[in-house]
This record gives structure tokens, C-alpha cells and sequence, in this order.
């Protein structure tokens, strides 16, 4: 670590040299509609190609020689604005507005990220996604979902029809670091995978990496998703909501005092039990099923120099039997506090606090007995970073973050009819994992460097139970370690590196280097999210999933930046990787880490995107070419290691998506995505005990389920607004699987049931061809 | 498991199945099946020997025949003989399991030779069993009897119990989670088990239901419910399909179960 700071320390010294008599002017760029700081806008100055992006919470620091300068400010879907600064003059903070292009419902114009900023900028394997742009792509159900917008990126798959986790580049679903305003969300699945936590209408930005992930992220092997929240309308009280066929939502913004203060509340709320009570079956007919979220937030600016936000989410999922008689619930809880506070025009820093949980209840009151079971996740979490502008060239970031984890598996409790009762608890798990990073971005001619390294200390504390294990993989022995004793502790650098050389205004070359430390995971093998998969943590047993990857790609405009591609590919090779072992029990066992196997695995692949943002037809293309290995031993009945491709393992991945603009009234969408199957593991055999057939394999994952495809539209509706009028609407109409392709969610192969003698295939497929329709409304 | 039962039921509100045609791969397909168990009783006991057939054949089990198959424990070493062919080994008039001794099934098959061992846990006796006819006010099975076990449950040791039933003694099954009920005491350690519900029964009155409690250890308790799950297929939550353990060695499938058996009958009366 020493040499590596000293490496640092040598880089920053060559500073100095460049930044001579040069003058520094910061600021925040924000939203002229309702205030809203906007996430990398660009600032640059008329006169040449200079210039910067805003951070996350939308200020800029830009240094400039003396005098007179124009700058140019724009973003996407918002007007561009010149701005006239003289240095020789006291320079206060530039707050500087942008107006959105089109104001109706979100619904802004993509236009281009006006500069060449993906071809300039030194990031990789990294997309932002702007809320209005996922808006624009046909939803199952009217359903907008981050989520699923996600996955239509090249790099990134899906694991079968309407599932909301997603796999990047090789990784499995709990290797992303799923961040809402910066607190992991452990389980970001409404309703078993079907729909994301996220609300879009409360919602800002979203930004995928897949690679070159910066040192300030860690704790996840594949990528980091961050969500951000809108903070609420600074200048006017503000109200949007829709009515679809799953689902209301409503979200209300208000400033508190005017440009000083505001706040948003949003909520939504679906009603699929509505659908169940027309079902004949009377198991199904009394049934509830639903799930709710709000997310909240507020903001004080006490003076130019500190604000403070308040963020939160709270979500639930409600599974009910016969009205209470047995009952699933299960949600997220996320808070956030965080304090922005700025030094001076080139430092400022940000002090967050955050809680995140995440839990589930069953219970049941039927019967001989009734019983109870919940468990929960618990994370605190307080870091302290700092931005650093040195020159325009030239910007540090560093930073401290330390993790209180809490696992609590699962405790039961059984009353019986007689009035005796059990409890049973499974190990609760405590841990710290807390981390230190620098990271320096600056730009020497044709050339931007991007490196940083990050120190990551993960500490099991006690109470907590040990458990050996023997060569089989079967508990040994038993250790119990007393409260607050750390029993175990792994350390280890992550260094990160990025570098892109600008061959022309129009072109560039980037590649990047990252490792990831992992020690958190999920316990999960079935095909669809089950909020009963618990997390586990790193323990003696278990050791960090380390992830190393190497990225090139070549970037490219055309047309005036109008359009925007690029190719990647990517290496990822992966040390500790987990999977379960055969016919793995991975619910309320106390000896989970007895059906775990340990491996190696890999992944590489190339990545195609394109990207037309302007004008009336809009959209994106996408196609991946990848593959992903596992080696690992997890049949005991064969002989040797196993080889196999991952269950997500999809050689083509396509996605096209299309938006088109007709007039003020009528647009237009559709998507469309292919995918070679996914991997399956099919019998080669079969015999028989006690006269029941059972299945026998020879490889793990070695079938492939048929092609998956499907073609979805959409068409929005403005009614004609009158002069004056406040009340805005749109109709949002869909069409889910336009040619009713009954796509393969999984194969099972069972007896026939009138000859037990004739063993049959059968595929299981979720969703037909599906309309919707969607009625927003702002005011 | 009603439970997750009725979270099937919901989702399969929005799904459908239709068949399919798969072409599978047929290699390596004379893997040798165990399916040997042996109890505390002088009763006979069966070994049955067959070997896997490639999946979409039309054909029953295929009987392994002319294998060596021999148990030892502590006692010495006993021989089973095949019924003609049939690939059923039967024991030796002597032969009975013995109580908490460990036994060890060597088995000889076609120039290959296959071991298994199996430890016979001590006998733990059912107290009483229960009826009680449930009306139209219970929502799971209503008109169905419903029964109810006690048991104490021996402290200071894991018990793992596999418990079959039989009405006017046959037990009917169509699939392995029908065939016979599994339990073990991680959560009620030592408890005195007092009438929990043993499960519901289409009965009439003056029919008998007679229980079978077999102690049975980890091993054979995790190999059964891989059993179970592989022969019963279909839920989106199941865990992914493979090959379900065996305490057999070799590349053999099967299982080899050592028991003690306790029953208990009731008949019922209304």
C-alpha cells in the first residue's frame, strides 16, 4: 500500500507546473423549473474545448485563465445557455438555470449529451440513463421500470421473462451493488421479481457501471447501479401521478421556503388482489397480494456553503392467505442523511449517514399449531468524502466509509395447540467492513488518466458461530465466539485504473483495470427472486469473492454527436466464486456454509451500442456477445470438478429500442430484445424408486432452453392543453408480446400421466400478449 | 409448504405450459441404483438393484442382476441372494440390523464394486395418536380427519424421523412427498411432542391408520428429500435440477437406509 501512495504522491507532484496564475469559478447547475440540481451537466467554454461535467449534486469547478470568458452550459433534453464571467471581477458562486426543452409530463426531448462527452470523458463501460428516457420504453403492464430498462444494455442480461434482477458482464444477480441515494437496497424486487422498488416518479437519475467502477464504489463484484432521488420542486408546489391497470402513484413536491427548502413525497400502490377475486378457485379468490412504496425527501440549503438532504424509502409486499390466515410480508427500508459542505470553490465535502434494511415475516394461525418466522438485515453506515478540483484537469476524490452489518437469518417460533412453544434461532451474524479510497482523475494532452485504490478491512464480530468443516464439506465442529470479539478479519487493496486517448474530436480509445472485493452474498438457486433468500456474510469459511476485469473499447461520434457508439470488450476473470451444491438446503439452516461450493470463474465478451438521441426518432441498439464459465465442484456423484456455463450464460443478447416523436400529441415506442436461451440443466437418464421416476444428469446447465424473443409498443396520447389550462394528461397505451410468442420461462419433464411409462417434456411460459393502458396527470 | 403452495397457485394465474420436443443427451446411461433398506426387525429385508435407462425410453426399472451384495456390522458379515433374476437381494434368515452399530453395504456389479454405510439409530416409540374430523370452518381439507402424534423426543442427541402411513394398510401414493412424511427435532430439541398435527386423511369411519416411525440419521434424511424434490418438479422457486446425493460411493445413485421402526395404529371412530 505504501508504494502505491508514494505512486500517488509522485503523479500530484507534476501539478504545480500546470496550474500557474489560473483563476477558479464554481457553482451548481440546476433545474429553472422546480430547482432540481442536474447531474452531469456540461460547463465548457465557447472559445475552445475545455471544460467540465457536474458531479452528483450538480456543481462544477472550472479554472480559467484571466479575463473574459463565455460559457456554454447544457444538458440533455434542457435549452443551452451561455453564461458571461470576468475573472478580474470577485467571483461569487454561479447558480446557473437551465430551462427544460419540452416541459410537458418529463417527457423532455432526448436530445444528444450535446458535447462529444462519451467519446471525451474517461469513463467506460458506464451508462447514464435518464429517467425520461426509460419513460419512453413500452412497459409490461404501463409498469415504467428501471430496472428493465437496465436490462436492455448491452453487458447486462436477465435470468427469464419479467424478472427484475439483472446479470452484467459474467456477474451473478447479488454481485451489484444496488445503491438509492447511496443505501444498498438488499432486495430491489416487488412482488417475487416482477417489478423494481424503484417508483420512476421519484426518481432522477440512474447510472449503470459495468466496469472501470471508480474507488469509491466497492462491496460488489460486477457493477454498480446508482439510483438517485429527485429532491423536490425549489420553486413551486407541484403534483403528478398515474392510474394504470396494476397499479396508482402520486407524488407531491413542494418548496419549503422558496429556493431555500423543499421536499417530495411519492407513493404508489398496487391492487393486483383486485384480479385475484375474479378467480373461480376459492384458494386463490380470498387471497391478497400486493405491494406499496413511498419514498420521501427534503432538502435545506442553510447557507451557499451547506446543505443538508433527508432521503428515505419504505416498501412492502403483502402475500395473504384466506384474509390473515397465513401471511408473507416483506420490504426495504433505506435512509439517508447527508450534509454537502463546501470549503471553497475547490473543496467540498459530503458527510453521509445511512440505514438500510431489509426484512421478512411468515406466519400462519391455522391449524394444530401456529407459528411465526422472521428475519432481517441491518446496515449502518457513515463515511465522509471529499472532492477535490485541482485544475480543470485535474480532480482528487477521497474518501471513508465503515459498514455495521447485522444478518439475522431467521428465528421461528411454534406455538402448538397444547400451549407449549418453540423457538428457534438461527446465528445471527454481525460484521464491519469499512473502507478507505483516493482516486485522481486529470488529463495530460491527448490523454485522461483515471486511477485510484481503495482498502477494504471486512471484520466478523462476534456473537457469532463458527463452523468447521470437514473435506466432504460437512460440519466438523462447532465454535462459539462471545459478543464483540472480532473472530475473524480479511483485508485487501482494490486498485482501478482508466485511461482514454483522444484520437480526434470525433474518436477515442479507452481501456480500464478493476479489481472488486466481495463479502456479502446471497443464498439463492431457484429461477425466480423469492424474498426468503436470505444474505450471508464472509466468515472463516467463506471467503471474499475477489473479481479482477480489463476492459478496451473505441468510441465514436457522428453527425454532430447526434449519434453515439461504441465497442467494448471485456475480460473478467473470478476467484471464491460461490455455488450451491446438488439439491442444496438453503432455507433455515443452521449450517448454510455446509452447502456451499467454492470455485473460479470467468467471463468475457464484446459489446456493441448505439445511440441516436436527437430529433424525432430516438433510440438505442444494442447487441452483447459473451460467455460465462463456472468451475466449481458441485456434484459429489460425478467425478471431478464440474465445468459449466452460469444459468445467464447468453452467447447474442439484442435489444432495440425506437421512440418516435409524430407530432405534439402522438409518439410512439417500441422494444425489442433477443436472447439465446438460457442455460438448463436436462436428465440424460432416469430411474426409479419406489416406483417414482427420478431424473438422473450427467452435466450441470449443459441444455439450452429455446430462443427467447419478444416484441413490445407503445403509444402516448396528449390531449390538446388550452392556454392557461394546469391540468396536463397523457394516455399511455401497450402492448406487451405483440405476437404472442410463448417464450420458455423453464422446461420440466414429468410422467405421462396416463402412461407412467412415457416420460414427456413440457415447457412453462408466463405471459402472453398483454395490453395496457396508463393515465398520468400533472398539476 | 401449503404456504408456498398457494404462492404457486397465485402465480400460475398468469402462466401456462404446453409441450415441448428436447433432444437429450443420452451418454453414460448404466449408472447402477441402490435402493437397500434394512431395520431392527428379523423380518426379511430387500436390496433392489437397477440401473438408470436413457430418459425417454418407454421402460420400467431395469433390474441389476447377478451382483455380489453383502452387509457388515459388528455381528460379521451377511450375504443376499437374488429372487431369479428379479434384481432383488434378499437378507439371510439370521440377519437383523443392530441397534446403534454402524453397517457397511459393499455391493459387487459388472467388475465395479460400490460402498455405502449407514448408522441404525435406536428405536423412539409414538405415545398416541389422535383423530379429530374437521368441518366445514377449517379452510385446508375440510371433511378430511386429522391427525394428531405425540412423542417424546430423546435430549441431547439430533433425531431425524421418517414416518409412513398406511390406511387399512396399504399406503398409497402417487408421488415421494405422498409415500411417507419426514421431521427432525433441530427446532424441538428434546421436547415432549404433544398431539402436533401429523397431517389430514380422506378416511371413513372404521377405517385404520397405522403409523410407521422409522429413526433414521442427516444423511438419509437429506438423500429422501432429494428424492423427493427431483420426483416432483415444476415450481419456480425450486432449486435448479441435479443429481440427488447418494451415501453410496463410486458414481452409484440410490440410497442405503439402516432404521429402527416403532408403529402405531388408531382406528376411526367417527
Amino acid at each position: 500500500m505504501k508504494k502505491l501512495l508514494f505512486l500517488f504522491l509522485v503523479l500530484g507532484m507534476r501539478l504545480p507546473g500546470f496550474s500557474q496564475s489560473k483563476i477558479t469559478i464554481s457553482g451548481q447547475i440546476t433545474d429553472s423549473t422546480n430547482g432540481e440540481s442536474l447531474i452531469g451537466a456540461t460547463v465548457k467554454l465557447a472559445e475552445s474545448n475545455l471544460g467540465c461535467s457536474s458531479n452528483e449534486y450538480g456543481f462544477f469547478s472550472l479554472s480559467l485563465s484571466p479575463g473574459k470568458h463565455a460559457l456554454e452550459v447544457f444538458y440533455v433534453g434542457y435549452n443551452r445557455k451561455t453564461i458571461y464571467v470576468n475573472t478580474a471581477e470577485p467571483q461569487a458562486k454561479l447558480r446557473i438555470q437551465l430551462s427544460p426543452s419540452s416541459v410537458s409530463l418529463n417527457e423532455v426531448k432526448i436530445e444528444g449529451k450535446a458535447a462529444s462527452k462519451n467519446v471525451e470523458s474517461v469513463e467506460m463501460s458506464t451508462i447514464n440513463m435518464p429517467i425520461a428516457q426509460i419513460k419512453k420504453i413500452p412497459a409490461f403492464l404501463g409498469e415504467v421500470d428501471i430496472i428493465k430498462a437496465i436490462q436492455l444494455l448491452p453487458g447486462v442480461s436477465t435470468a427469464g421473462e419479467g424478472s427484475s434482477g439483472f446479470f452484467v458482464r459474467g456477474g451473478n444477480v447479488d454481485q451489484n451493488l444496488i445503491l438509492l441515494d447511496e443505501a444498498n437496497v438488499y432486495n430491489a424486487a416487488h412482488l417475487f421479481g416482477f417489478f423494481s422498488v424503484f417508483n420512476p416518479d421519484a426518481v432522477k437519475d440512474v447510472k449503470l457501471y459495468k466496469g472501470g467502477i471508480p474507488a469509491r464504489y466497492g462491496g460488489r463484484l460486477a457493477s454498480v447501479l446508482d439510483v438517485r432521488m429527485s429532491e423536490g420542486n425549489l420553486k413551486k408546489f407541484e403534483a403528478n401521478g398515474g392510474i394504470g391497470l396494476l397499479s396508482s402513484r402520486l407524488t407531491l413536491q413542494a418548496p419549503i421556503v422558496k429556493d431555500k427548502g423543499s421536499f417530495l413525497i411519492s407513493g404508489r400502490r398496487t391492487y393486483i388482489d383486485a384480479f385475484l377475486k375474479l378467480s373461480n378457485n376459492p384458494d386463490i379468490k380470498n387471497n391478497q397480494l400486493y405491494f406499496y412504496d413511498f419514498n420521501a425527501k427534503a432538502n435545506w440549503k442553510f447557507n451557499e456553503n451547506n446543505r443538508v438532504y433527508l432521503s428515505g424509502y419504505f416498501g412492502r409486499d403483502i402475500f395473504g392467505i384466506q384474509d390473515d390466515l397465513a401471511k408473507i410480508g416483506w420490504g426495504n427500508a433505506t435512509a439517508t442523511a447527508r450534509w454537502n459542505h463546501i470549503f471553497s470553490e475547490k473543496l467540498f465535502s459530503n458527510t453521509t449517514l445511512i440505514y438500510s434494511n431489509y426484512d421478512y415475516t411468515l406466519g400462519a394461525t391455522e391449524g394444530l399449531d401456529k407459528f411465526e418466522w422472521n428475519s432481517n438485515i441491518e446496515d449502518f453506515n457513515l463515511k465522509y468524502d471529499l472532492n477535490y478540483f485541482a485544475s480543470n484537469n485535474d480532480v482528487w476524490r477521497a474518501g471513508i466509509s465503515s459498514t455495521h452489518h447485522r444478518f439475522k437469518p431467521g428465528n421461528i417460533n411454534i406455538q402448538l395447540d397444547s400451549g407449549a412453544t418453540f423457538d428457534f434461532n438461527l446465528d445471527a451474524s454481525s460484521a464491519l467492513e469499512s473502507a478507505v479510497y483516493l482516486e485522481r482523475e486529470h488529463k495530460i494532452e491527448r490523454f485522461t488518466l483515471s486511477y485510484g485504490l481503495r482498502y477494504t478491512l471486512f471484520q466478523n464480530i462476534g456473537k457469532g458461530t463458527e463452523y468447521v468443516l470437514n473435506a466432504e464439506g460437512e460440519v466438523s465442529d462447532t465454535i462459539y465466539h462471545p459478543t464483540g470479539k472480532i473472530y475473524n478479519t480479511y483485508n485487501g487493496l482494490e486498485p482501478r485504473f482508466g485511461l482514454n486517448y483522444l484520437i480526434d474530436e470525433n474518436s477515442s480509445l479507452k481501456s480500464s483495470y478493476n479489481r472488486m472485493r466481495q463479502h456479502a452474498q446471497l443464498a439463492s438457486n431457484s429461477t425466480a427472486s423469492s424474498p426468503l433468500d436470505i444474505w450471508f456474510l464472509a466468515s472463516p469459511n467463506v471467503k471474499p469473492q475477489i473479481a479482477d476485469q480489463i476492459a478496451a473499447g473505441y468510441f465514436r461520434n457522428f453527425n454532430n454527436n447526434a449519434i453515439e457508439a461504441s465497442v467494448e470488450v471485456y475480460y473478467k476473470w473470478m476467484q471464491n466464486s460461490i455455488d450451491f451444491k446438488n439439491q442444496a438446503d438453503l432455507l433455515l439452516n443452521q449450517e448454510l456454509e455446509a452447502e456451499l461450493r467454492f470455485g473460479r470463474s470467468f467471463a468475457y465478451g464484446a459489446e456493441f451500442f448505439v445511440r441516436k438521441n436527437e430529433g424525432a426518432l430516438t433510440g438505442f441498439i444494442s447487441y452483447t456477445l459473451s460467455r460465462v464459465t463456472k468451475v466449481i465442484d458441485v456434484d459429489a456423484t460425478l467425478p471431478g470438478t464440474e465445468i459449466y456455463p452460469a444459468k445467464y450464460d447468453k452467447t447474442h443478447d439484442i435489444a432495440v429500442v425506437l421512440a418516435y416523436e409524430l407530432n405534439d400529441k402522438w409518439s410512439f415506442g417500441s422494444s425489442f430484445v433477443y436472447a439465446t436461451g438460457l442455460a438448463a440443466t436436462f436428465p440424460s437418464g432416469k430411474f426409479f424408486y419406489k416406483g417414482v421416476l427420478i431424473p438422473s444428469y450427467t452435466e450441470r446447465n449443459g441444455g439450452r432452453l429455446p430462443a427467447y424473443h419478444r416484441l413490445d409498443i407503445s403509444a402516448s396520447l396528449k390531449p390538446t392543453k388550452k392556454p392557461k389550462q394546469k391540468w396536463e394528461s397523457e394516455w399511455v397505451f401497450g402492448i406487451y408480446n405483440v405476437y404472442n410468442r410463448h417464450n420458455t420461462y423453464s422446461i420440466n419433464f414429468k410422467q405421462n400421466a396416463s402412461n407412467p411409462r412415457v416420460t414427456e417434456a413440457e415447457k412453462f411460459y408466463l405471459f402472453p400478449i398483454i395490453p395496457s393502458v396508463t393515465y398520468n396527470f400533472k398539476f | 409448504m401449503r404456504l408456498l403452495a398457494s404462492i404457486l397457485a397465485a402465480l400460475v394465474l398468469f402462466s401456462c405450459t404446453e409441450p415441448i420436443d428436447i433432444n437429450l443427451n443420452n451418454d453414460e446411461n448404466l449408472r447402477l441404483v441402490v435402493d437397500a433398506e434394512i431395520d431392527n426387525l428379523l423380518e426379511s429385508d430387500t436390496i433392489f438393484l437397477s440401473v438408470t435407462s436413457n430418459f425417454f425410453d418407454q421402460s420400467g426399472p431395469v433390474p441389476a442382476s447377478g451382483a455380489t451384495v453383502k452387509i457388515t456390522n459388528d455381528d460379521g458379515d451377511f450375504l443376499f441372494q437374488e429372487i431369479n433374476g428379479s434384481g432383488r437381494y434378499i437378507s439371510p434368515a439370521n440377519f437383523k440390523g443392530a441397534e446403534g452399530q454402524n453397517h457397511v453395504l459393499n455391493i459387487s456389479y459388472e467388475g465395479k464394486s460400490y460402498t455405502g454405510s449407514c448408522f441404525l439409530n435406536p428405536p423412539i416409540k409414538i405415545d398416541t395418536l389422535t383423530s379429530r374430523r374437521l368441518g366445514p370452518d377449517d379452510f385446508f381439507n375440510p371433511d378430511e380427519v386429522e391427525i394428531g402424534i405425540s412423542l417424546q423426543d430423546p435430549p441431547g442427541v439430533r433425531n431425524y424421523y421418517w414416518f409412513i402411513d398406511f390406511v387399512n394398510g396399504k399406503n398409497e401414493y402417487e408421488d415421494l412427498f405422498e409415500y411417507g412424511a419426514l421431521f427432525n427435532d433441530e427446532i424441538i430439541n428434546g421436547s415432549y411432542l404433544d398431539n402436533i398435527e401429523y397431517g389430514t386423511f380422506d378416511l371413513k369411519e372404521g377405517d385404520t391408520l397405522r403409523i410407521e416411525l422409522r429413526t433414521i440419521t442427516k444423511k438419509v434424511e437429506e438423500i429422501l428429500i432429494g428424492l423427493a424434490s427431483e420426483s416432483f418438479r415444476g415450481g419456480i422457486f425450486d432449486s435448479p435440477p441435479s443429481n440427488v446425493p447418494s451415501n453410496i460411493n463410486n458414481g452409484a445413485l440410490g440410497i442405503f437406509v439402516a432404521y429402527s421402526r416403532e408403529t402405531k395404529s388408531i382406528i376411526i371412530d367417527k
